[in-house]
């Protein structure tokens, strides 16, 4: 008799969650037609309502505070700068109001706006897909569907290889901290501290990457023998495949649609 | 037939003027365990290497001589195949663990998926390499989570799961603290029962004196001794081969130049306080 953990391998996994259980493919399927559409309709409400619908969409799978806590401060910071950047580059006539001599004009905050609203409805999408989707789960399904292993690990391995380069600078700055370097203060302090790092860390990885492929080389990654999956995820259902079908429709309806109105009518 | 002929080795490291190996001709025969000691340098590693397939698949380099695994050239092994035959714990326990998976379960699991077992027989080997590494409370936790100490246990149940007849330990606890390296001297403590051919690198010749069959010293690339533990590891000599003697050993030649020699030179602790106790009558 296996414990409650064990026999979860048995069954697919899932999380409870409608939208996290979904084939990774069909949530990118369905984020990227949200994020081109946000590309293709080039409208502020479109952009806005995609925002609201994003935060919407993450508070429902529980991850709110991850998804709020990056695209919030993109927002900030990208709608703040094409808002601005657009004041220089785009000509305008409605002068709203004048700073410093600097003329702000309705078509510069509207052109700001629509960019600013495309970049952020398409970076919704992926950072929302990164926030319901498991990258093992993403290249399980890849690999089902025909990617090489070594790829998919590849992959997998860079994501981890970035949170041990992560903790390999922290080890380093503690030892120089160690050694009564200052590595915490203004900007210029911090980046003088940073590049003397640079190379240790860069050997580091090396080495590290060759050890990890003997490891991997150890566990028998590169015999030929098809793979079997201890965790495996569920068959996509008819159901699922509809969606995702009628999602692409309607987004190619749309396109034609904006196609349309743009050269047409 | 032995399990594993070497013939006449010698091996340079690609651009290296100087060989790692040198004229290397040993066997090594199947269910035994060997201890391989030595210097720093002295080619332990790179026979690991030798033995492990990685010389001359994954290290190019100049190879001459032979060596055969299981009857077939090294050079004719599939890698992939000969890590299914042949287990390769190494040094360092961070770079051990793959860093893709959630759990050490699945961590366990990852040499069996990539051999193609069906679920259940690899359930079943997961549970049993760790019911037997004593790593049961560990199973849900992430391998990235884990202790030097731990990730090498979990490094060793990988290996062991899939269930190779013949390992190769380089210097596992080289980089563990006390607690880590007592774990680790009790997994080898586990293998010694296993049957498997065993070959471990490993300066802490207390270990190497309680388990070993038979003992190697490597010196400048070549094997300057090999025979049974208990010849090898009382030479007077070993010291001046860039080994490390057993204190016991130790004791045994200073006794010996004292002119109060026991009847044997003691290896491990227990033999020496029995040879102790004889000399002094009370056994």
């Amino acid at each position: 008799m296996y414990s409650e953990f064990v026999q979860k391998f048995f069954s697919p996994q899932t999380t409870g969650n409608w939208f996290k259980d979904l084939n990774p493919l069909t949530k990118l399927n369905l984020l990227l037609v949200l994020a081109f559409t946000a590309l293709v309709a080039q409208s502020i409400p479109c952009a806005l309502g995609l925002c609201v619908f994003y935060y919407l969409l993450a508070f429902l799978i529980g991850e709110f505070k991850y998804f709020s806590g990056i695209f919030s401060k993109l927002l900030i910071t990208v709608g703040l700068f094409m808002v601005i950047l657009r004041q220089f580059t785009v000509k305008g006539e409605t002068v709203l109001f004048d700073l410093f001599g600097w003329n702000w004009t309705l078509e510069g905050l509207l052109n700001g706006l629509k960019v600013g609203g495309i970049i952020l409805g398409f970076s919704g999408a992926i950072i929302l897909f990164y926030a319901s989707t498991e990258m093992r789960d993403l290249m399980y399904t890849l690999e089902q569907k025909g990617v090489p292993h070594t790829t998919s690990y590849i992959i997998l391995a860079s994501f981890q290889t970035i949170v041990d380069l992560k903790a390999s600078v922290q080890t380093i700055f503690e030892s120089q901290k160690a050694r009564g370097i200052e590595v915490e203060g203004s900007l210029l302090t911090r980046a003088k501290a940073f590049f003397p790092v640079i190379s240790p860390l860069m050997l580091g990885a090396i080495s590290s990457a060759e050890e990890k492929s003997i490891a991997m080389d150890a566990r028998a990654f590169s015999i030929d023998t098809p793979h079997t999956f201890l965790r495996e995820l569920r068959p996509v259902p008819g159901w699922e495949k509809a969606l995702n079908l009628t999602a692409d429709l309607a987004f190619v309806a749309f396109c034609v649609w904006r196609v349309l109105t743009i050269f047409v009518l | 037939m032995s399990l594993i002929e070497l013939e006449n080795v010698t091996y340079h490291y690609p651009f290296s003027k100087e060989p790692a190996l040198r004229q290397i001709s040993c066997t090594f025969e199947k269910g035994k365990f060997y201890g391989i000691v030595g210097e720093n340098g002295g080619g332990k590693t790179s026979l690991c290497n030798l033995l492990r397939g990685l010389i001359p698949h994954f290290y190019r380099g100049k190879l001459e001589g032979r060596v055969t695994i299981d009857g077939t050239d090294v050079q004719d092994w599939d890698t992939g195949r000969l890590s299914a035959r042949i287990g390769y714990v190494f040094q360092n326990p961070f770079t051990q663990i793959s860093g893709i998976k959630a759990t050490v379960f699945e961590e366990v699991a990852m040499g069996l998926e990539n051999l193609g077992r069906p679920k259940k027989e690899m359930v079943d080997e997961v549970l049993r390499v760790c019911k037997l590494l004593d790593i049961e409370n560990l199973m849900e936790k992430s391998p990235n989570a884990l202790s030097g100490g731990q990730r090498q246990r979990v490094a060793f149940a990988s290996i062991l799961a899939m269930d190779a007849d013949i390992l190769v330990i380089d210097e596992p606890t080289s980089q563990l603290d006390p607690q880590g390296t007592q774990d680790v001297f009790e997994i080898i403590h586990t293998l010694r029962g296993t049957g498997k051919t065993i070959l471990l690198v490993e300066h802490k010749v207390d270990l190497i004196a309680e388990y070993c069959d038979e003992v190697l010293v490597m010196q400048g690339g070549q094997i300057v001794r090999k025979g049974p533990t208990a010849q090898v590891l009382a030479d007077k000599e070993l010291p001046q081969l860039g080994a490390l003697q057993p204190q016991v050993a130790m004791f045994g030649h200073a006794m010996a130049d004292a002119g109060k020699p026991l009847e044997e030179i003691p290896i491990t602790l227990e033999q020496a306080l029995r040879l102790v106790r004889r000399r002094r009558g009370e056994v």
